[in-house]
């Protein structure tokens, strides 16, 4: 085999030696190949080898399963869904999730409503509790605020005096309803 | 967006991978439907004939193209670009072999054994050891070897496939023949004999 044939002399001759056996060839082409390759022989040589590579490279090969093209449809809907992005309303939810959310959203109104009065309190607490316990980390937060407090008047009832004799000294009576009182009170001013 | 009026059978290659930028799931099925199977006759022969490997290479190639299509510059070829993400896989899977140990490649200057005594005159064995003999190619020549003469592709594109000057490839391409044409005479003396 001739030595002197280099990659780009075979670059050129390869796709011609695939088709071409060397009677096949232009009379130009047929002194270029003597030239490069040597001789006819080594020429037919090489175009054997390649039919050779051709067949290796046919081989059978099992069939492809189905279940790649099945995982890469589910990949598809997995990436092209919307994505919301609080999780519980991401349309991807089970519907059976959703049942279930619902009916405990129910639940929870009933509860609520039979403690008669709700006061504002109990309720925002109950919803905060819930929401905290049930969603997932970082995506509730809660911000803790101090207490307001509301000052409160509380008007307590004294009588005027503890020395006063009266038959009905009860604290926290109110004035009015008191008739003692009301006659000793005059009889001070006349 | 109206996709009704897409033809995807007559369309190109480049035009499905931009429609499956726009979440066009016919053009990426068109895409699968038409290199599917000889992306997975490159990678099964590639991965040493391991039909799971093969298929886990495949769904991972088109999984990055769903995943980079919108990636993919206008007035570049899609074949090129598709079977260099499959062999980059390749690639970093014989790394992984390399490391454990595992692989058993054969460099420039390796050695084919032929089936010796009686069943060296037999075609077919000489055939299989042949063929044996590729698959235990190292990764940079059985892909040329598989892109040229199993895909079909041009020298320019095997080239853009593997990173590398078309030189390299033209010299990969020319010492495997020369190697296969050897074995051949020596084949063909033998028979003769």
């Amino acid at each position: 085999m001739k030595d002197a044939l280099n990659p780009d002399q075979w670059a050129h001759w390869e796709p011609i030696i695939r088709t071409k056996s060397f009677t096949d060839l232009s009379s130009v082409d047929r002194k270029k190949a003597l030239s490069d390759f040597g001789s006819q022989a080594i020429y037919e040589r090489y175009r054997r080898s390649m039919k050779e590579t051709r067949l290796l490279a046919e081989e059978p090969i099992p069939p492809l399963r189905s279940e790649v093209k099945k995982s890469l449809d589910t990949a598809w809907a997995e990436q092209t869904q919307p994505q919301a992005k609080i999780w519980w309303l991401r349309p991807t939810l089970p519907s059976y999730q959703w049942a279930a959310a619902c009916i405990l959203f129910l639940l929870l109104g009933w509860s609520l409503r039979s403690i008669r009065p709700v006061a504002p309190q109990i309720v925002y607490e109950t919803v905060v509790d819930t929401l905290y316990h049930t969603l997932p980390p970082d995506t509730i937060r809660v911000v803790e605020v101090e207490r307001v407090e509301v000052p409160v008047r509380i008007v307590e009832y004294r009588p005027l005096a503890d020395s006063t004799p009266t038959s009905n000294t009860q604290p926290g009576r109110p004035l009015s309803d008191d008739p003692e009182l009301w006659q000793w009170m005059l009889s001070e001013t006349e | 967006m109206n996709w009704r009026k897409r033809t995807y059978q007559s369309a190109s290659d480049e035009t499905l991978i931009q429609w499956v930028a726009q979440q066009d799931k016919r053009a990426f099925d068109t895409l699968y439907e038409r290199y599917a199977t000889p992306l997975y006759r490159y990678l099964y022969r590639l991965l040493w004939k391991n039909q799971a490997l093969a298929e886990d290479f495949l769904q991972d190639t088109f999984l990055r193209v769903l995943q980079a299509a919108n990636k993919f510059e206008a007035g570049k070829t899609f074949r090129p670009w598709l079977y260099s993400i499959a062999h980059n896989l390749c690639k970093n899977e014989y790394r992984r072999k390399a490391i454990r140990g595992e692989a058993v490649e054969l460099g420039e200057d390796m050695t084919w054994e032929r089936p010796k005594g009686a069943a060296t005159h037999d075609e077919d064995q000489w055939r299989a050891a042949l063929s044996e003999a590729v698959n235990g190619l190292s990764e940079a020549h059985k892909s040329v070897f598989l892109l040229r003469y199993e895909q079909n592709l041009e020298l320019a594109e095997i080239a853009e496939i593997l990173s590398v000057p078309l030189g390299t490839v033209k010299s990969r391409m020319f010492h495997l023949q020369k190697r296969l044409a050897k074995e051949l005479e020596a084949f063909q003396i033998l028979l003769e004999s």
